[in-house]
């Protein structure tokens, strides 16, 4: 008998716990998937011995199944232009929902995307945990300022949506960002060089002025106002020499030239673990804002960096609303001026969230 | 026509009419994932990403289509030239970026 522990929100998969015995092994605490119509969806040693195990699997095949579904929603889609390794990629919307325009970004198909992130949780080589920005990047204000560089021409311009935070945006990024870092955990709010997106891009990367001047301007201004060190940490990441994939049947390890190293991973956890082990690392070292020593921060001005007060308590505040693949509200309030939407691969074996956290699917009570 | 194998002026004819420059940011990337071979160097990829997300707003038109070219060549010399010109045949024109645009 299966007793169903866990079933997808809009699918019907479901995820059970059930018992496996042959004439030697009685195995208890088996978990297995099933699919819409309760027939067992085949995995490599028949079942899992963990839920978590099984709810990736699940998430992995439904993922095959229906990998046209959901076009319309943002998903994690750019983690290849990001750092090789980290945990817990994710890639983060600031959402204008209110406001009483529409614009739509070249890169998400969310309407009114202020800003994009691309972040994931990295390790120092001293062993402390900080998020890192690997990107940061506004559609909205690049398209205004293209069009206002423009010359003026007879044919009639496509008209692009005013924004708001013309000059603010990369502040208001890092003001959300160290909010966003503390709630993850971190020690500390590191983000991307300027050198760095100029070798990923092999020349053609954004405008030095935001990666050297506004984002480490920000970094200062927030440093000042919330009493924060203001330094560099220096990251461990994993070479070029391991890549984690998405196979057929599971996660794979190829090696620099693409060829596969072992056979398939049943969850990425293990298939990260095993390209950490095996991999050669780099450190690169990045500027951070330390949050040693900070209150919770539980408000954001919306202009400027504020004081340690307008953090604690808002005067002139903003309001965020997380939310995440699986749909659940993370957030503190229901609405405000701008949203914080997020989207993140499938995390990492060990990582903190736990599995219905990590998954569409809603953890179903056991009675009896 | 259609199933003869493509060469690489069959797909550059493609790509470049209607003064198509490149596929806009989501399809250049469908594409990119069409490539067999790529590998990590550095902090960067080879054959090299294709110029969206940071890159995107501050690259010209014409180094646009210049790494769209290369991903065509590496295509053609990765074996992949037929998946690639289906893809890009079959791209309606909202999804990419012209010259002017």
């Amino acid at each position: 008998m299966a007793h169903v522990r866990f079933r997808h929100r809009s699918l019907g998969w479901a995820v059970a716990r059930t018992r496996f015995s042959d004439l030697l092994v009685e195995q208890r605490d088996w978990w297995i998937v099933l699919d819409e119509s309760g027939r067992l969806v085949e995995a490599a040693n028949g079942g899992f011995v963990s839920p978590e195990d099984a709810l990736e699997f699940a998430e992995l095949q439904i993922g095959r199944r229906f990998s046209r579904w959901g076009k319309d929603q943002a998903a994690a889609r750019w983690e290849h232009f990001s750092l090789p390794g980290g945990d817990d990629y994710r890639e983060l919307l600031l959402q204008l929902d209110d406001w009483p325009e529409t614009y739509r970004p070249r890169h998400y198909r969310t309407r009114n995307a202020l800003v994009h992130v691309r972040t994931s949780l990295r390790r120092t080589t001293d062993g402390r945990r900080v998020l890192f920005l690997d990107e940061v990047q506004s559609d909205w204000h690049a398209d205004l300022h293209a069009l206002a560089k423009r010359a003026p021409t007879a044919a009639a311009e496509p008209r692009i949506a005013t924004a708001p935070f013309g000059k603010e945006w990369p502040l208001l990024t890092m003001k959300v960002m160290l909010w966003w870092a503390q709630r993850c955990g971190a020690e500390g709010l590191a983000w991307s060089s300027a050198e760095l997106q100029q070798q990923r891009w092999h020349g053609y990367g954004p405008p030095d002025l935001l990666y050297r001047k506004m984002l480490p301007d920000a970094g200062l201004a927030l440093s000042k106002a919330l009493t924060l060190r203001l330094g560099a940490a220096s990251l461990w990441i994993r070479g070029g020499d391991r890549v984690v994939e998405r196979g057929a049947h599971g996660w794979e390890v190829c090696g620099r030239d693409g060829q596969k190293l072992t056979k398939e991973f049943r969850n990425r956890g293990q298939a990260e673990a095993f390209a950490d082990l095996t991999g050669e690392f780099i450190v690169l070292d990045m500027p951070v804002l330390w949050l040693d020593g900070a209150e919770r921060l539980a408000s954001i001005p919306l202009f400027g960096s504020g004081s340690i007060d307008s953090w604690a308590a808002g005067v002139q505040t903003m309001t965020m609303n997380t939310t995440r693949r699986n749909g659940k509200s993370g957030g503190e309030q229901a609405s405000g001026d701008a949203d914080l939407h997020a989207t993140r691969r499938l995390p990492r074996r060990g990582a903190t969230a736990s599995p219905s956290d990590a998954s569409n699917f809603n953890h179903c009570p056991h009675h009896g | 026509m259609a199933d003869s194998p493509a060469s690489e002026d069959d797909v550059l004819a493609i790509a470049t009419q209607n003064e198509r420059v490149c596929p806009m940011p989501q399809a250049w990337n469908r594409l990119y994932d069409l490539l067999p071979g790529k590998s990590r160097v550095g902090a960067g990829w080879e054959p090299s990403l294709p110029l969206i997300l940071a890159a995107w707003h501050d690259s010209t038109a014409m180094a646009k289509g210049v790494r769209f070219r290369e991903h065509i060549e590496w295509a053609a010399s990765h074996g992949a030239l037929d998946e690639v010109r289906q893809f890009l045949a079959t791209l309606p024109e909202d999804q990419w970026f012209h010259l002017g645009d």
